[in-house]
């Protein structure tokens, strides 16, 4: 890849922009937001639905959860000495090498969980968002 | 013909506003409120990538004039007279107490995003446990190692969202959290700001930015129309 110049913000400085720009951006600000007009008034419209199926990346993957141990591991600690018990775990840790089918099949396992209680935490939080647990102190 | 729904807001609104806000826009009035509309063919509006931006569009003009509620993109009627006896009418007081709420107020979007290298050493720091996870190469150990990472960052993010609360509640109306896309996301924030009092907001914003600086930077969107703050006044039938 060729060398590319970053507009760097200094750092702790917080970045503004306007709204208007992508489409991506466009779709942040309006998906699943604004006010909803009662079924019966509104024509039911074909395509429509689509724009709130998830848009969003599930964050409790496989890749992930291997994306961040990668990172973690090539992290540069100050401490030393965890860098060699890390090292002799290393050597033990490759003994169970030939264990790495069954791994898989838990960690596929592990990974519709993670999809199952990622979207359990969608929807709460859009449940949330439209303020209907009627909390009337009466 | 049916009509697309774009907004609400009140019936005084200048004919100049309305014009410039879009193409074909009009008003459908009952009594002090308008109703934004657009004609739509069919009733065939797709979310195309025209019609979201179109849809936008419009509600920024307005918002840059007026207060306005918006709709979810999609709302067709179809017709004037359903859209004033199905809604107009019937949730006049709600629409024009939500107005009255809105009036004066900005929405404005906070997004915080994590460092990676900044993030993943403090998290290592705070879980003695990571230690010793680190560097092993099996790949029980790096699915372990992972979600273990991750569970840090989630706690990160309580965190971090408590933060923000505390610092920026005593300047705005109204918060609302959406939903993170990314791993490396913090938070997305809907804040409503009152006008009056844009420069104390900013400068709590600024102080804020310093504070969680360097492992969360802060990016402020904006100003959008009120998407996320119309959920109506339900008065119980």
């Amino acid at each position: 890849m060729s060398t590319m110049s970053v507009a760097r913000q200094p750092v702790g400085s917080v970045a503004r922009r306007p709204a208007s720009g992508t489409l991506a951006e466009v779709i942040d600000i309006i998906l699943d937001k604004g006010l909803v007009l009662d079924a019966y008034v509104r024509v039911s419209l074909v395509g429509i639905e689509l724009l709130t199926i998830e848009a969003r990346v599930v964050i409790a993957s496989v890749d992930t959860y291997l994306h961040f141990a990668e990172a973690t591991n090539r992290l540069d600690l100050a401490g030393q000495a965890e860098e060699r018990e890390a090292g002799l775990m290393d050597l033990m840790g490759g003994m169970s090498e030939q264990k790495t089918e069954g791994a898989i099949e838990g960690a596929s396992d592990k990974a519709n969980e993670a999809v199952g209680s990622a979207k359990d935490r969608i929807k709460s939080v859009f449940g949330g968002e439209d303020g209907e647990d009627g909390e009337d102190g009466s | 013909m049916h009509l697309l729904v774009h907004g609400v807001t009140a019936a005084t609104i200048p004919d100049a506003v309305v014009a410039a806000s879009g193409g074909d826009v009009e008003l459908i009035v009952h009594e002090d409120l308008a109703a934004v509309v657009r004609p739509a063919p069919d009733g065939e509006v797709l979310p195309s990538r025209a019609n979201l931006l179109a849809h936008t569009s419009v509600l920024e003009a307005l918002a840059a004039e007026t207060t306005v509620l918006p709709m979810r993109f999609g709302m067709v009627v179809e017709g004037e007279q359903q859209l004033v006896d199905g809604f107009l009418a019937p949730q006049q007081a709600q629409l024009v107490a939500a107005l009255e709420q809105l009036r004066g107020h900005v929405e404005l979007r906070l997004r915080g995003r994590y460092d990676e290298d900044e993030v993943l050493r403090e998290v290592v720091a705070a879980d003695p446990a990571l230690g010793r996870l680190r560097g092993r190469r099996s790949m029980d150990a790096k699915m372990a190692l992972g979600e273990r990472v991750v569970a840090g960052i989630e706690a990160r993010r309580e965190t971090d969202l408590d933060r923000v609360v505390e610092a920026l509640g005593p300047h705005v109306s109204g918060i609302v959290a959406g939903s993170v896309a990314e791993p490396l996301d913090a938070f997305s924030l809907s804040l409503l700001v009152p006008q009056a009092t844009m420069d104390d907001f900013d400068a709590a914003v600024d102080e804020l930015g310093q504070a969680v600086a360097p492992a969360l930077a802060l990016e402020l969107v904006g100003p959008v129309p009120p998407f996320s703050f119309t959920a109506p006044q339900e008065v119980p039938a």
